[in-house]
């Protein structure tokens, strides 16, 4: 589907569409960046939708039988995916990733959903990349190991970064890779990282409104899951 | 005291920890807000607790595909808990017989009756949501026919054939009500002094 789908975003954000349509539009929403931005701003106004329903008070039985259900049930453990890519693309930072994901995206249409939703971060990647506001900055090991680094591009319009990080050493099974955003408030926590066995890593996200202004980042070692307060900083950096 | 938000998502990174009292706290910040949207799609009470559980549980066990960059909390949440109630109002309309939850004459309304009355799904209690309050009054300046393709798609389900066949309506015209209506109701809210874009 190569038209704009913008007619149609209404209703599939009302969750109206048939299945088969509705995932018509998710594969052009993974290349389109104009409708995905559309989409995601319908997709928070039928939140709203959700939340005007009345608030209504359930028996105390309920959550009792929640905590007994829980209790009996771990969790599923894997850790939030974060897309990696091979060492290669980082040798050529800018261009090399530019060319290397639009050809992906063209390569990845009309496959399965899962590997479309990939396409769409790597037009963010792009996306970034390609911004001429966007702000470079350099992270850097604090064992001083020149090999260890890692770079943050950041558009301040969009409030969309991508981080790419490279050679970090590899952590225990029970440890995580965590980003940072530090502002005058402190280190406020933001995303667990995956990095490949060669220590590469690349994804992006969106900098929360609050944390709009950080004045710098860093990546720290932290227990499985995640912290609330930085362990072992290993990179940091600021603009 | 923390925002909402930032109190949410650092109870999920507790909750994909394996952490039982941070599930527990999300449960009480929002289990009113869950049920009542389960109420309002299932229409009966010992369904919607039911579900409201299973929402809890679908949170505990795939609180690792929550992506903070893709939208506020209680957006994921809430989305997770339509599509849980959508589902399970589809199943019930497929067993032979079954009636729409709640209807006690065991028979679903008569379909271009639904939400032409003004008044109907915009109660004036339990206004102590500002925000549920806003959203509510934006909806009810809503035209009938764009509140009713809303009604009809996020909280019953049908699908834009079903509104357009039972409607007797061509498709594009359920499409352009729909358009419609979500251009007003962010108008509205714009005029309200919501930050839609505080939510994307």
């Amino acid at each position: 589907m190569n038209e704009h789908v913008d007619e149609l975003l209404a209703l599939y954000a009302l969750g109206g569409m048939e299945s088969g349509e509705a995932q018509r539009i998710e594969a052009h929403l993974a290349e389109c960046a104009a409708c995905r931005n559309e989409a995601e701003a319908d997709r928070a106004l039928v939140g709203l939708i959700a939340q005007s329903a009345p608030m209504e008070g359930p028996r105390d039985e309920v959550r009792a039988r929640l905590m007994q259900r829980i209790g009996a049930r771990p969790p599923h453990r894997e850790r939030r995916a974060i897309s990696l890519r091979p060492a290669w693309v980082f040798a050529a930072l800018n261009m090399a990733v530019v060319v290397a994901l639009l050809g992906w995206n063209f390569y990845l249409n009309g496959q399965l959903n899962t590997l479309r939703r990939q396409l769409g971060k790597q037009e963010q990647y792009v996306s970034v990349l390609l911004s001429t506001t966007k702000r470079e900055i350099v992270l850097t090991a604090q064992d001083n190991d020149p090999a260890n680094r890692a770079r943050a591009y950041v558009d301040p319009e969009t409030r969309s970064m991508v981080l790419v990080i490279d050679h970090l050493p590899p952590i225990g099974p029970d440890q995580t890779y965590q980003l940072w955003l530090i502002t005058d408030a402190g280190p406020q926590p933001s995303i667990l990282l995956d990095v490949n066995d060669r220590g590469w890593g690349m994804t992006t996200l969106k900098v929360p409104e609050p944390q709009a202004n950080f004045n710098a980042i860093g990546v720290s070692v932290e227990p499985a899951g995640g912290s609330q307060q930085p362990t072992e900083v290993v990179l940091a950096g600021g603009s | 005291m923390k925002r909402s938000g930032q109190l949410d998502s650092e109870l999920m990174i507790r909750v994909v920890r394996g952490d039982g009292s941070a599930l527990a706290e999300l449960y009480d910040l929002h289990a009113a807000q869950v049920f009542g949207l389960c109420l309002r799609i299932l229409n009966e009470p010992q369904l919607a607790e039911d579900m409201l559980q299973e929402v809890f549980v679908r949170v505990w066990e795939k609180a690792h595909t929550y992506e903070p960059g893709r939208g506020q909390f209680t957006t994921w949440l809430m989305g997770v808990t339509r599509n849980m109630c959508i589902d399970q109002l589809r199943r019930l309309r497929a067993r032979p017989q079954a009636a729409e939850p709640g209807n006690a004459d065991g028979e679903a309304l008569p379909f271009e009756e639904l939400l032409l009355d003004p008044e109907m799904d915009v109660p004036e209690a339990a206004a102590a949501n500002e925000m549920a309050g806003l959203v509510r009054r934006a909806i009810a300046r809503l035209s009938p026919e764009q509140r009713q393709v809303i009604e009809l798609s996020y909280f019953r389900g049908f699908t834009r054939r079903e509104i357009a066949r039972k409607l007797k309506l061509p498709e594009g015209t359920v499409h352009t009500r729909a358009r419609l209506a979500l251009q007003n109701l962010r108008q509205q809210l714009n005029t309200q002094g919501v930050r839609l874009e505080d939510l994307v």
